[in-house]
């Protein structure tokens, strides 16, 4: 039984990887308009700031520093999204999920197959461009930053599947949970750090934020990445993150149990 | 003429019996909009919580230009976002026959087919903003120079229109069934920033080659005075070599599809 999971698992995990990888133009184009614009369009918003204040570094971050934390921002951002919207709520408008239902496999094993090959695809992307990074600019981030970095995004990316599954489950009541999502991602580029440090945030803000997941998706992995942190911090780090998982693993559980009463399986 | 703005009343008719169906997509759209509209705003007061002016731009004006972003983005998301996004779908799947068919322009079909009706009222709020960074700004400024303002905005939104569909073109050769959004979604950042930030090479890029900058930052320095006449002659010149490039590429793309699917 463990052995065929296991082969399922590859098996999906590879189908939905050389699905990504079927369309070459699109993966290229991709990949150097969203992470060399993004990073540089930041880059240049902090540069023009950084003259008009006359300063060579602003909480603790140098210019050049910017453009670290907007290559891992936006690589940690993809890395975590995994699959777009729809990966859950589809076979529930279309009647798919009726497979994972009659199957003998977990539907969430599955799901996290697909979801994993996404994020592979994204994390390989980040230790090219992390290499770029330091072979370019020498004082990058070590081995030690990006092994402890590399598994707080493990916990994060796991804790934001929950999160983003659950509200793709919504699809049981609801006829559209596109904006859902997109409000999702939204809260996380303002309260994760994305677009701007969390450091540059009024302390009221921030202060606020850390009550919720958003700065321990983004911003906390980056500050591990690029060495911020101390070993202490980044278990402290991880278990905020744990219990993160825990409280939105139940909501999973309750949403699928509830969701999968009422499921009709007919589609549309 | 007449029969367009006849055929286009059906259009939103239809758009609207088809949203006000989805009540929990409506209401939600309305949050995420707003989410998005307030985001953007708070980026440009953190911003300024740092710094006194961005690229030579106070925070006044820094307000108007982000508002300017947003009611190019309501419009765009209100009468061209659903239509684009179904553009390269049709394609791939050889369901555009139906579109070259019918007695009307199919750019004009294809374009304006579906209002995004469920995006209303983030336009209302789109508006709201607007109007509310403009009754801030505290610089003179005359009716005639507002009224060129909000058309020069709309001009933005034909060209970002136009970017899309030029993003979305090439599935006529790849059949690609997303063509290059994934880079035009990278691209979308350049414009909710003033270009001034940019570097020279980016400057030129994006000015002349993918016509971002003239969306909302040309409009806007437009407004603020600022080389009124290279930036407006720019401006006028190259919406007319951009509108004709996509017209041409549009007839190109045209005699390439084949109605096969995949």
């Amino acid at each position: 039984m463990i052995k065929h999971n296991i082969n399922l698992f590859n098996q999906s995990f590879l189908v939905e990887l050389r699905k990504l990888l079927a369309y070459r133009w699109e993966f290229w184009t991709g990949f150097l308009g969203q992470t060399f614009i993004f990073v540089g369009i930041s880059y240049f918003l902090w540069k023009s700031i950084f003259l008009s204040n006359g300063v060579t570094e602003m909480h603790g971050i140098a210019l050049t520093d910017f453009i670290l934390y907007y290559l891992t921002a936006h690589l940690i951002f993809k890395t975590m999204l995994g699959p777009n919207i729809g990966f859950i709520s589809h076979d529930i408008y279309y009647g798919t999920l009726n497979k994972f239902i009659v199957y003998p496999v977990s539907f969430q094993f599955i799901k996290i197959a697909s979801y994993l090959a996404h994020s592979f695809f994204y994390y390989a992307q980040l230790i090219i461009l992390i290499s770029l990074h330091k072979l370019l600019f020498g004082n990058s981030v070590d081995l030690i930053s990006f092994s402890l970095g590399s598994l707080t995004l493990i916990t994060a990316s796991y804790c934001y599947f929950l999160i983003s599954a659950s509200i793709e489950l919504i699809a049981f009541w609801a006829e559209n949970i596109w904006s859902l999502a997109i409000l999702l991602r939204s809260f996380i580029h303002i309260g994760g750090g994305y677009l701007i440090p969390l450091s540059f945030y009024p302390e009221k803000i921030s202060h606020f934020l850390y009550y919720t997941p958003f700065p321990y998706l983004i911003y906390e992995p980056i500050q591990i990445f690029r060495g911020q942190t101390s070993l202490e911090h980044f278990f402290l780090i991880n278990a905020i993150l744990l219990g993160w998982i825990f409280i939105a693993y139940i909501v999973f559980r309750l949403v699928w149990y509830r969701g999968n009463r009422q499921f009709t399986g007919v589609g549309i | 003429m007449l029969r367009y703005l006849k055929l286009y009343g059906y259009f939103l008719r239809f758009s609207f019996t088809k949203a006000l169906e989805f009540r929990f997509d409506f209401t939600f759209r309305i949050f995420m909009d707003l989410a998005y509209h307030l985001s953007n705003i708070f980026i440009f007061k953190i911003i300024f919580s740092h710094t006194t002016n961005l690229a030579g731009w106070t925070e006044e004006q820094a307000i108007v230009f982000i508002a300017s972003y947003i009611l190019c983005d309501g419009l765009y998301m209100s009468f061209f976002a659903n239509n684009c996004w179904w553009f390269p779908v049709f394609i791939n799947k050889g369901e555009l026959d139906y579109y070259l068919t019918r007695p009307v322009s199919p750019l004009f079909f294809l374009s304006l087919r579906e209002f995004a009706a469920n995006s209303f009222i983030n336009l209302l709020f789109a508006i709201g903003i607007f109007t509310w960074a403009i009754t801030n700004y505290s610089s003179p400024f005359s009716i005639s120079q507002l009224l060129a303002y909000i058309f020069l905005i709309i001009n933005g939104v034909v060209i970002y229109y136009i970017l899309h569909m030029l993003f979305y073109l090439p599935v006529f050769w790849t059949q690609s069934p997303r063509g290059f959004e994934g880079l035009l979604y990278g691209l979308d950042s350049i414009m909710k920033y003033p270009d001034k930030i940019q570097n020279l090479l980016f400057r030129y890029l994006f000015t002349l080659l993918i016509p971002l900058n003239l969306i909302i930052s040309f409009p806007a320095k437009l407004f603020f005075g600022e080389d009124v006449i290279y930036n407006g002659v720019l401006l006028a010149s190259w919406t007319i070599v951009f509108w004709s490039f996509f017209l041409w590429i549009w007839s190109k793309a045209l005699k390439q599809y084949s109605s096969a699917s995949s």
